[in-house]
């Protein structure tokens, strides 16, 4: 018997939860592909490992931008690859719960659920990002209270209202993580004259990125290849330098937290006051933002328990209750 | 035998009319008990399954690591 599986395709990281058993997978999205026989060579993190360092004929690239799939066929070989992983087989098809941006389209819901069924899923359900990160945040949302949430993932932000189980007020921004990273590349890029991977953009985004002054500020030091000569070189980088890079992404990302909030009821708006609104996703984690956010809009911030996790395990949790919680599928709801 | 008739009949009206309830019961959901189910599901008290199973996985995999 196949156990229901949701699936948190996200565009930096993949997880896979299983029901009764939590969760089975957890690597990042990324394929690498052969480029003359198509041949699938590595997935998750070996394919990871790839990213920059691959021979003319190997290609390893992540199939998913802004939330969205870019390649329809290799998303749908790398769903049928995960699938495969946690033991999904011909006979033994399981029903998917997969977490979307709520900003996606009608087309691009059709790809990611045809992509899934194609893959070996019985049924492909979609849930927003935003309501399963809310459940996986532990708040209150079955009350009726105020509850905000900010997901911040690898090419999407999403800022969300909910109460009584469903979305009041919802903002969203293709901006996310991987901006920030490309933020730092133009950066090192205009400002150093040296061109540096995005593998290398996120370990000085992780290392010294912030967007709020924050008191253990440290200095970085960046190998990366000179642009007039060729040649290898290192630079040191500042955070002030780093924090000014990325300030129009930080910036665009807190300015969809108070388009959102100005959309809230004021039933609503008030509770925020008092009860705060929840961080949840990989950029969320970066450093300074929730004081940010805080300064700018007034309302306290907090981080969510487990920010990675929160997307999938909310929608864990709904492949739990299935079926009384099925109204709050995607399509169920037209 | 009339009576036999009757009855057969009185039954066969009486499972139509049965019949009848449940597939209009089936096809128009008590929107009251479908929404407090619904709330149910989402309470904090059900959630804590998944939470805690991941909150132990997470526990035993650190614990793993700090032995290795």
């Amino acid at each position: 018997m196949a156990r229901d599986l949701a699936i948190d395709l996200g565009t930096a990281n993949t997880l896979v939860y299983m029901k009764g058993r939590g969760i089975v997978l957890n690597e990042p999205s990324v394929i690498a592909l052969n480029r003359q026989t198509g041949e699938v060579l590595a997935t998750g993190r070996d394919a990871w490992q790839m990213i920059g360092r691959t021979p003319g004929y190997i290609v390893a690239v992540r199939p998913l931008r802004g939330g969205a799939i870019t390649d329809f066929d290799i998303t749908e070989r790398m769903i049928r690859l995960l699938l495969q992983r946690v033991g999904v087989t011909r006979f033994n098809r399981p029903k998917v719960v997969i977490c979307v941006p709520s900003a996606i389209t009608e087309v691009e819901r059709r790809a990611v659920t045809d992509a899934a069924r194609r893959a070996g899923a019985a049924d492909a359900q979609l849930i927003e990002q935003p309501m399963a990160a809310a459940i996986g945040a532990d708040l209150p949302i079955d009350e009726p209270v105020g509850n905000m949430v900010i997901d911040i993932g690898g090419g999407t932000s999403e800022t969300a209202v909910i109460s009584l189980g469903g979305i009041v007020a919802l903002e969203a921004v293709r901006v996310g993580s991987f901006d920030i990273d490309a933020a730092i590349q133009n950066h090192v890029r205009r400002e150093h004259g040296i061109a540096i991977g995005e593998r290398t953009a996120e370990e000085i985004k992780v290392a010294i990125g912030s967007a709020d002054p924050t008191p253990d500020e440290v200095h970085a030091e960046v190998r990366g290849r000179d642009l007039m000569s060729g040649l290898p070189k290192t630079v040191t980088l500042t955070p002030e330098e780093i924090r000014n890079a990325i300030e129009d992404v930080v910036s665009s990302i807190v300015q969809s937290v108070i388009r959102c909030l100005s959309k809230a009821p004021p039933e609503l708006a008030q509770d925020f006051l008092v009860r705060g609104m929840y961080l949840c996703g990989g950029g969320g984690m970066l450093r300074g933002l929730d004081a940010r956010i805080q300064r700018e809009t007034e309302v306290p911030v907090h981080m969510s328990p487990m920010p990675l996790e929160a997307v999938v395990l909310g929608a864990g949790h709904c492949i739990e209750h299935y079926d009384a919680l099925k109204s709050m599928f995607m399509g169920a709801r037209r | 035998m009339w009576w036999l008739l009757v009855a057969c009949a009185a039954l066969a009206i009486a499972g139509a009319l049965f019949i009848a309830k449940q597939r209009r019961a089936k096809r128009r959901p008590d929107g009251l008990q479908s929404f407090r189910r619904h709330m149910d599901a989402l309470s904090s008290d059900a959630r804590q399954n998944v939470i805690g199973r991941v909150k132990d996985a997470d526990a035993k995999n650190k614990g793993g690591r700090r032995g290795a």
